[in-house]
């Protein structure tokens, strides 16, 4: 008899305190896969929202613009946009560059509420985000009718203002020169944005409205440009970098962007730590089970050692113990945290209550979706854990006297 | 005892003489800012950390109280600002709303100026309004003029604390230093040119510096002005206003 069948048959000589054991490796597991699960939603959401909303794969802006951003810097606009686009268009992989204008503006109204007007290019709209797929009542934005002032408004920002298509909204902007400006728009259509930030905030208007109201001629607050191939967006930007003036222009990848992206790698990073601690708590099972093993089986392990079993391989029988109690531990748990996720990315996951108030990039609803590679390095990370503390109490049997033992018993 | 006596009543009689004197020159100085009616060509020379930009406007007006100007500049092209006894009103050709302003918005730079739309405020009686006290007769660029301090009666006023140099001869307004509540230097205005127009001395073209913006100065010119000519009382109308 191998010591593998020996420590595989003591795993079911006390059931219930094993299965104690198993159970509490398994919540620790389902609860660390579900946290994983959440924040690879998070990040996918944000990641997708931040490329077709916020800065494509990679943003051109002006240097200073993007230093004083708080104070809405109008003045520090990216001049000749189209001159600028043709040039960044002509570098191998990148697909589109989408020139925009985007102003804070607040409602000429009592209420004096705060929005975003961003004037989109029309003839590259479409292509950069597929925007006729987020309308949801009215139509998109006609090209070649940007002489009527017409706008299509984000369905939370509509909510907020109570008005629907037909309805008109007089903006109140800055311009590049510190003055005012303001203009009256008929709203058109009425999109919805998976971001909460995105939905209660914009007015998408053809560029030449925003050009008027902001008197930025010919310029546009920002350049976001799509590659062709993901792999390639650091060779890209190097490409892009290159083709502009580097004390005039900022160009940035979609990740470094967004603080909510640095705040959820931190995130990620925190969960690795909140796994750890709850593996070792899960673990803790394991080695009362371990501990309560050695000290009701001296006799047998005193009995092995005196017919000649090294104590180093009894020593084994008991960490294999452990082992196998982790691994069904963690299988059982994974298992079940998967079948929750898949439940889950069907039903979706609503976080509006709880994140109400609050700005991310990332929608209320989340759809988190098993990760293979999560769950294998989870599945690594609790048998790791999970041996590391049982390890300890298992060194004791090294330090044991067969006859020690069988006395003592 | 009696010395004293003297000392003290000549020194009263002095005070009454001087009180009467500031009020004289402050209505003088009033008196040099009002014509029946106006019309003048502007241009706003605006200069600060983003470059210089010049904004041509033609101001109206009528009275004390009644100003409108209208920009001609191109970027500014049909805006305009209607200034009534107590309200001020924005008026942007692509919106279908008129913008009446209140409150902090008041405060806002006049297209990006030193100049905000709160000192376009005003249009009551100076000594109502604020004490005055004569300081010195002082030269300012070789001229003589009378420097008064005027501190607001009370606080809903843009600059609660002001110092005139207003030209002892022609009583136009050759300097001054705008404070806020505490004594902070808010604002310098001096004029740079005057013109004789219909007996009065008129500052045509004066700089205007907000001290607490870094490296900005604003200066307006009129490149014309008639006075008391007719104009249409209506002009001043919110009706006329979008038309």
């Amino acid at each position: 008899m191998t010591i593998v069948t020996l420590a595989w048959r003591n795993v079911w000589r006390n059931k219930k305190r094993s299965i104690l054991s198993f159970s509490s490796v398994a919540c620790s597991c389902i609860v660390i896969t579900l946290l994983f699960g959440l924040i690879t939603a998070m990040s996918e959401d944000l990641e997708t929202n931040l490329k077709t909303h916020v800065s494509g794969d990679i943003r051109v802006r002006n240097k200073q613009f993007q230093e004083h951003e708080h104070l809405n810097p109008l003045p520090y606009f990216v001049p000749n946009r189209n001159e600028i686009r043709s040039v960044i268009e002509n570098i191998d992989g990148v697909t589109v560059v989408f020139p925009r204008i985007v102003l804070p503006v607040v409602l000429l109204q009592d209420s004096q509420e705060g929005f975003v007007i961003e004037g989109v290019d029309l003839t590259r709209n479409e292509k950069f985000r597929d925007f006729s797929s987020l309308l949801i009542e009215g139509n998109s934005l006609a090209e070649g009718f940007e002489d009527s002032l017409e706008g299509v408004i984000a369905e939370g920002l509509a909510r907020k203002l109570q008005v629907g298509v037909g309805d008109t909204i007089t903006a109140l902007s800055g311009t590049v020169y510190r003055s005012s400006n303001a203009m009256t728009f008929t709203i058109v259509g009425i999109a919805w944005f998976s971001s909460p930030e995105i939905n209660q905030t914009r007015l998408i208007v053809p560029i030449s409205h925003a050009e008027r109201l902001s008197m930025m001629t010919g310029g546009a607050t920002e350049l976001l440009i799509n590659v062709e191939n993901e792999k390639n967006i650091d060779q890209v930007t190097g490409l892009v970098t290159s083709s502009l003036d580097p004390m005039l222009f900022e160009v940035q990848k979609w990740d470094e962007v967004s603080s909510t992206s640095v705040m959820l790698n931190f995130a990620a990073f925190t969960y690795t730590i909140i796994a750890f601690v709850f593996f070792l708590l899960g673990s803790v099972a394991i080695v009362n089970t371990v501990v309560m093993s050695i000290f009701e089986r001296k006799l047998e392990i005193g009995l092995l050692g005196s017919l000649g079993m090294r104590t180093k391989k009894i020593r084994n029988i008991f960490f294999l113990e452990s082992i196998f109690i982790s691994v069904i531990g963690s299988c059982i748990g994974l298992l079940l945290g998967v079948i929750m996720i898949m439940v889950l990315s069907i039903t979706g996951l609503n976080l509006g209550g709880q994140m109400q108030g609050m700005s991310f990039e990332f929608g209320n609803v989340l759809y988190p979706r098993p990760n293979l590679v999560v769950i294998l390095g989870l599945f690594l990370y609790s048998l790791s854990v999970s041996a590391l503390a049982t390890y300890i109490p298992t060194r004791k049997i090294v330090n044991m006297q067969p006859v020690d033992a069988l006395r003592e018993e | 005892m009696r010395k004293l006596l003297v000392l003290i009543v000549a020194a009263m009689v002095g005070i009454a003489a001087f009180g009467q004197d500031v009020d004289a020159i402050v209505d003088a100085y009033s008196e040099n800012l009002v014509f029946e009616t106006s019309r003048g060509e502007a241009e706003m020379l605006v200069k600060n950390q983003y470059g210089e930009r010049t904004i041509r406007m033609i101001i109206h007006t009528m009275g004390k109280a009644d100003v409108l100007v209208e920009y001609t500049s191109r970027a500014e092209q049909g805006q305009k600002i209607l200034r009534s006894e107590n309200d001020i009103y924005l008026y942007y050709p692509d919106a279908s709303e008129i913008v009446r302003l209140q409150g902090a918005a008041l405060r806002q730079s006049l297209q990006g100026s030193d100049v905000s739309y709160e000192d376009l405020t005003g249009g009551k009686k100076l000594q109502d309004t604020y004490d005055i006290d004569y300081i010195s007769m002082e030269g300012v660029e070789g001229f003589d003029t009378h420097r008064l301090m005027f501190v607001a009666k009370s606080r809903d006023v843009p600059y609660p604390r002001q110092e005139l140099w207003i030209d002892a001869e022609t009583y136009v307004l050759r300097k001054s230093k705008l404070y806020s509540l505490s004594g902070r230097l808010i604002k310098e205005v001096k004029t740079l040119e005057t013109r004789l127009i219909a007996g009065k001395t008129v500052a045509t073209k004066v700089s205007i510096v907000d001290v607490l913006k870094k490296d900005t100065e604003t200066v307006l010119t009129y490149t014309s002005l008639e006075v008391d000519i007719e104009l249409d009382r209506n002009l001043f109308s919110l009706e006329e206003l979008t038309f």
